[in-house]
């Protein structure tokens, strides 16, 4: 009889179940497509960390320059004195090639790394000397002879100069400018770049961003180009912690510890495809040709890998002029649970380092998608709390009013000797299926709403800073350095790693588990509010009430 | 014949704002078993009430009302549940069934408190829907159904725990006069043919007349009228 009255509660009082469980399923689609763009978010911000730091680290080690008073905190780029070709007018031809530790970073000594994997808490460790690679080529003029140079380079932090900085792929455009004065010596003058390395990129390759960045300037009788890309060498005797972790090999090999001394890359398959590379070709990196021995992408979809180049550590050391030193250390904790203790620990081993924890890293990623990681948390949490509580509300509400508008229908049922704890279950009943069909629609709902998002597929940008925290303060760089040689300023915002990510919600088995839990407790809720005013219900009285 | 009801000294009282109401005043009554009555009385004078003692859904206030020899006034609300489940059969003036269930289902929703299987008991329902003469009507919802058709569910629904009272209050209070003689003579023969116990509440003086005994009701003071 449970069943049968059931049913035909259901079906016979159609339009009570329609407007319970849809009300029930709205605010569950709500719920469900908000922790799934949430969801969304979250692997994005992971993907982001995960391609610049790998998939089994748990800290990153990192030195940051504390920039001088002066503000110089840019490196020179000398092409010296004497190089270059000169044409009949005195300008002259560069093509010059360098490779430089990332502007802001300091470099630890190699053996760090030794001391860091002896503590007790270290389960792994890795170490790469981050790189940038600038190639300069085009004509400068003849400063000395006074044949102005006209272009006045600025940059987004840089302390002087204005330069225009348009276009997407950081193209710096350098147009006359009022100061002509001749700047003495054969510097390249402070330039700017508006993208960053490494840069990972959308996820789409389609809408893929190549991370290098160029450079142009075009002002009296100078006429330039710079290319920087992000160069990283490594030790390819650990790839299950650091960047590499998060990487897989696309084409070609690896490389392998008995590449050391050799002039090999492997290459960022984005990188690759922008400049049109394959396995074989080589890739010139401070005037030296490398051979392509492979291409790898990131193993996780929506972002690229964390560096375009990657090449044998001792060749990084050789070839940027720093021997035996590193710029990051990559750690994974033997558990999760030591992770603060490590920290502690590391932080006492190496004072002067920045020790970040995924979980810094996770606070420094900024840009829209930080935003829409804010609202989601804020306005989507409080807009599911409303639109639940209303659904609730309206359960409850409705669940109770049908109690009333069925009091004869239940006194009559105690009278013919139903017990009241028959009537209560019957009404408990009813309203969890009006929760399961709630859930059971909002989850549908949610997947229409999910399926509209993802076509939609908001590009969101997110930032994070190399240093695992806010980007350092640097630009300033004196423009048109004397003497021996201009700064190479402006670059605070190239510290920041400034990736596109299209955002994809994704609905998790604990959504979809959670969201008909929510509808079900809805049902329980206007179900237990139901049943009690059922159980209350005395025949005598229902039967005079109605009378 | 053994005495079904034995009702003595009744008092209920109902509180009505800050007033009390007297809705049964010392009511003594002697029911036989498979005696036919009927109650009249005019309107809040006391019918309902003294059915509603006598169909075991509410306590009176003091005084004794004596069912097939137990106490009603001083059962436990579960006991209450178990006899009228087993022993008490209600037919009202608005028929009160179920508007979801069929007619079959609703004479079964009668029998479901009796922990009777489920083929019995639709086999018991089937039965007792065509001796009412439903038997082409019942998988219909009562709003399919005609006034009378209805009522004879609900005659149906009340008889099929072979109960040994039937309480009908107004049972033919909403049907026109050809099928208010059809129902007053349906319970009849139900009556004889089972030996039950038919207590009717009604205004209308046709349908008390056919009863073996006519009480009237009047400010809670029960009298009889012939």
């Amino acid at each position: 009889m449970f069943l049968t009255y059931l049913r035909r509660e259901l079906f016979n009082r159609k339009r009570q179940t329609i407007v319970v469980s849809l009300g029930l399923a709205l605010g569950v689609a709500l719920v469900f497509t908000v922790s799934a763009v949430s969801n969304g978010v979250q692997q994005s911000q992971k993907q982001v960390l995960q391609s610049l730091y790998g998939l089994g680290t748990d800290i990153s080690i990192t030195k940051v320059i504390t920039p001088d008073a002066a503000g110089q905190g840019g490196r020179r780029f000398d092409v010296g004195g004497g190089a270059g070709q000169r044409d009949a007018n005195g300008n002259r031809k560069f093509s010059q090639s360098r490779l430089i530790v990332m502007p802001g970073t300091e470099t630890f000594d190699a053996a760090t790394i030794a001391q860091v994997s002896a503590l007790s808490e270290v389960k792994g460790a890795a170490s790469a000397l981050k790189l940038t690679s600038i190639s300069f080529s085009g004509q400068l003029p003849d400063f000395q002879n006074g044949a102005g140079f006209n272009g006045d380079v600025g940059g987004d932090n840089a302390s002087e100069g204005a330069g225009n900085v348009s276009g997407d792929n950081g193209v710096v455009l350098m147009p006359p400018s009022v100061d002509q004065s001749a700047v003495p010596g054969d510097t390249l003058p402070q330039t700017v770049v508006t993208s960053t390395m490494p840069s990972p990129s959308p996820s789409n390759s389609a809408n893929s961003r190549p991370k290098v960045n160029q450079g142009q300037g075009i002002g009296g009788d100078s006429n330039f180009s710079i290319e920087t890309f992000s160069v990283m060498g490594i030790d390819p005797s650990v790839i299950d912690v650091g960047p590499l972790s998060s990487t897989s090999l696309v084409s070609g090999r690896a490389l392998t510890s008995s590449d050391k001394g050799n002039l090999v890359a492997v290459i960022d398959e984005s990188y690759a495809t922008s400049k049109s590379l394959a396995v074989g070709a080589t890739v010139s990196l401070a005037d030296k040709d490398f051979e392509i021995v492979g291409i790898i992408a990131s193993s996780t979809s929506n972002a690229e890998t964390a560096s375009n180049v990657y090449i044998m550590l001792d060749q990084a050391q050789l070839l940027s002029t720093n021997p035996d030193v590193v710029t990051n250390i990559y750690v994974k904790a033997t558990s999760s649970t030591a992770i603060d203790g490590l920290v502690v620990d590391l932080k006492n081993l190496l004072p002067d380092a920045t020790v970040s924890t995924t979980a810094d890293l996770a606070s420094s990623v900024s840009g829209s998608l930080s935003t829409a990681s804010k609202l989601i948390d804020n306005l989507g949490k409080w807009l599911s709390i409303i639109v639940l509580s209303i659904a609730f509300l309206i359960a409850i509400l409705f669940t109770t009013s049908g109690v009333t508008r069925r009091t004869r229908e239940f006194g009559t049922l105690k009278a013919l000797g139903w017990k009241s704890r028959n009537i209560v279950r019957q009404v408990a009943a009813e309203s969890v299926v009006h929760g399961i069909l709630g859930g059971a629609i909002g989850v549908g709902i949610g997947y229409v709403s999910i399926k509209a998002f993802n076509a939609y597929a908001p590009t969101v940008q997110a930032s994070t800073s190399v240093f695992g925290g806010a980007a350092p303060p640097f630009g300033g760089g004196r423009g048109f350095g004397g003497g021996g040689g201009g700064r190479i300023g402006g670059l605070g915002s190239a510290l920041n790693n400034s990736v596109d990510v299209v955002l994809k919600a994704s609905a998790t088995p604990t959504i979809i588990v959670s969201a008909i839990s929510l509808a079900l407790f809805g049902g329980i809720l206007a179900g237990v509010f139901g049943g009690l005013r059922a159980a209350r219900l005395r025949p005598a009285e229902a039967l005079r009430s109605v009378a | 014949m053994s005495n079904l009801y034995e009702i003595s000294e009744v008092v209920k009282t109902y509180s009505k704002g800050r007033e009390q109401v007297i809705a049964l005043n010392k009511v003594d009554l002697v029911i036989a078993s498979g005696e036919h009555i009927a109650i009249q009385g005019p309107t809040g004078g006391g019918k309902s009430t003294l059915l509603q003692m006598l169909g075991a859904l509410d306590r009176p206030s003091s005084g004794r009302v004596m069912f097939d020899g137990e106490d009603l006034a001083k059962k436990s609300n579960p006991s209450l549940t178990q006899i009228r489940a087993k022993s008490i059969g209600f037919v009202f003036q608005n028929y009160n069934l179920v508007p979801t269930l069929t007619a079959l289902e609703n004479v079964e929703a009668s029998l479901a408190p009796l922990r009777m299987e489920r083929r019995e008991r639709r086999r018991v329902s089937k039965e007792v829907l065509s001796s009412v003469g439903l038997g082409d009507r019942m998988n219909h919802l009562p709003a399919e159904l005609s006034g009378g058709q209805q009522q004879r569910v609900a005659i149906a629904r009340a008889m099929a725990k072979k109960p040994r009272v039937i309480l009908a209050d107004e049972p033919t209070g909403n049907l026109d006069e050809a099928t208010r003689d059809e129902i007053v003579d349906l319970l009849e023969k139900l009556r004889k043919d089972n030996g039950i116990t038919l207590i009717i509440v009604t205004h209308d003086s046709h349908v008390a007349k056919r009863a073996d005994r006519r009480l009237k009701i009047s400010a809670g003071k029960l009298t009889t009228i012939s």
